[in-house]
């Protein structure tokens, strides 16, 4: 397995496209035709933004249109989890939970609705895991895959927990909050979904 | 073999330059053989959905070469085409020069 050894956002892109190996040579040949003592010499900035529309077609043949069925189910169930709990339970259940133990607690009331808050949302990824976990089993991927996974699903629940924290209010409903998570949750899952399609098999 | 795709335009002009490279024929060497032969200014993206496209098809394979400084400490990856793969472009040249002939002269310089 070669080692990806991305230096800058260039690369980055190149290796996204391309996967690991086709990534190197791709890379390399860039380098190569920028290199002073070449007959057909070439900028390596110019090269490469010349080079980004063939980039992305290789990019998308890896992707089987099995494989883009999966994801596309996994980004669905994900976002259809994590919204559902949130508005239908975190939502309508952490205030009222806040208040009711707000007595008990040592921290002011807004703190500790952002506290029930992310209890009820932690049970609520646990839920999402097993979703994940499920899915794994069925389509068993290798393991690299199932970390990707796990770390945009981690993600996914990450990103809005820390706009809500960062956003003080006593209802936690705010639309932009909402339209930022599902605008998270659909990136992500299209990232995990392009991040994957080196270890797939073709079309 | 008679409903088998023929070669696209550029599908030939790589196969014809990996197979003038041999051995060597890899990213770069194939883009300024291109270049030297056509004046074709192939980009490396270009180059590498093309290959991709023939390598699934069977009329290439592929195996990794060892990396230098003037890379950046990247591999190369060289080219080489398939006895398939030989067989099409030999398909490919017969229709091609087939459809060439007695066309007007002015073409005869293009297909010298």
């Amino acid at each position: 397995m070669t080692r990806i050894t991305a230096g800058s956002w260039s690369d980055w892109l190149i290796y996204f496209f391309a996967g690991p190996e086709l990534g190197d040579a791709i890379a390399g040949d860039l380098r190569e035709q920028s290199a002073t003592d070449r007959p057909y010499k070439r900028s390596y900035e110019l090269a490469f933004v010349r080079s980004l529309p063939g980039l992305i077609q290789l990019g998308w043949r890896h992707v089987s249109p099995k494989r883009i069925g999966i994801e596309a189910v996994f980004a669905a169930l994900a976002l259809a989890l994590i919204s559902a709990w949130e508005v239908l339970v975190a939502r309508v259940y952490a205030w009222p939970l806040a208040v009711e133990f707000f007595a008990f607690s040592p921290l002011s009331i807004t703190a500790t609705c952002k506290l029930a808050y992310l209890v009820l949302f932690s049970i609520g990824m646990s839920a999402l895991l097993v979703g994940w976990f499920t899915l794994n089993a069925t389509t068993q991927p290798s393991w690299r895959v199932r970390a990707q996974r796990l770390g945009s699903c981690s993600i996914a629940g990450l990103a809005p927990t820390l706009i809500l924290l960062l956003n003080p209010g006593p209802h936690d409903g705010d639309p932009l909050f909402r339209y930022i998570q599902i605008v998270s949750i659909a990136l992500i899952g299209l990232v995990t979904a392009t991040c994957c399609r080196a270890r797939l098999k073709p079309a | 073999m008679p409903n088998e795709k023929f070669l696209g335009e550029f599908e030939l002009i790589v196969m014809g330059a990996l197979m003038r490279l041999g051995d060597a024929a890899y990213g770069v060497a194939i883009i300024e053989e291109i270049d030297h032969r056509t004046g074709r200014d192939v980009s490396v993206g270009a180059l590498y959905s093309t290959l991709n496209r023939l390598e699934k098809k069977g009329y290439v394979e592929a195996r990794m070469g060892e990396a230098s400084a003037v890379r950046g400490g990247r591999a190369k990856r060289f080219f080489r085409v398939t006895r398939q793969g030989q067989t099409q472009v030999e398909r490919s040249a017969i229709a091609l020069h087939s459809m060439m002939q007695g066309l007007p002269a002015w073409l005869k310089g293009a297909q010298a």
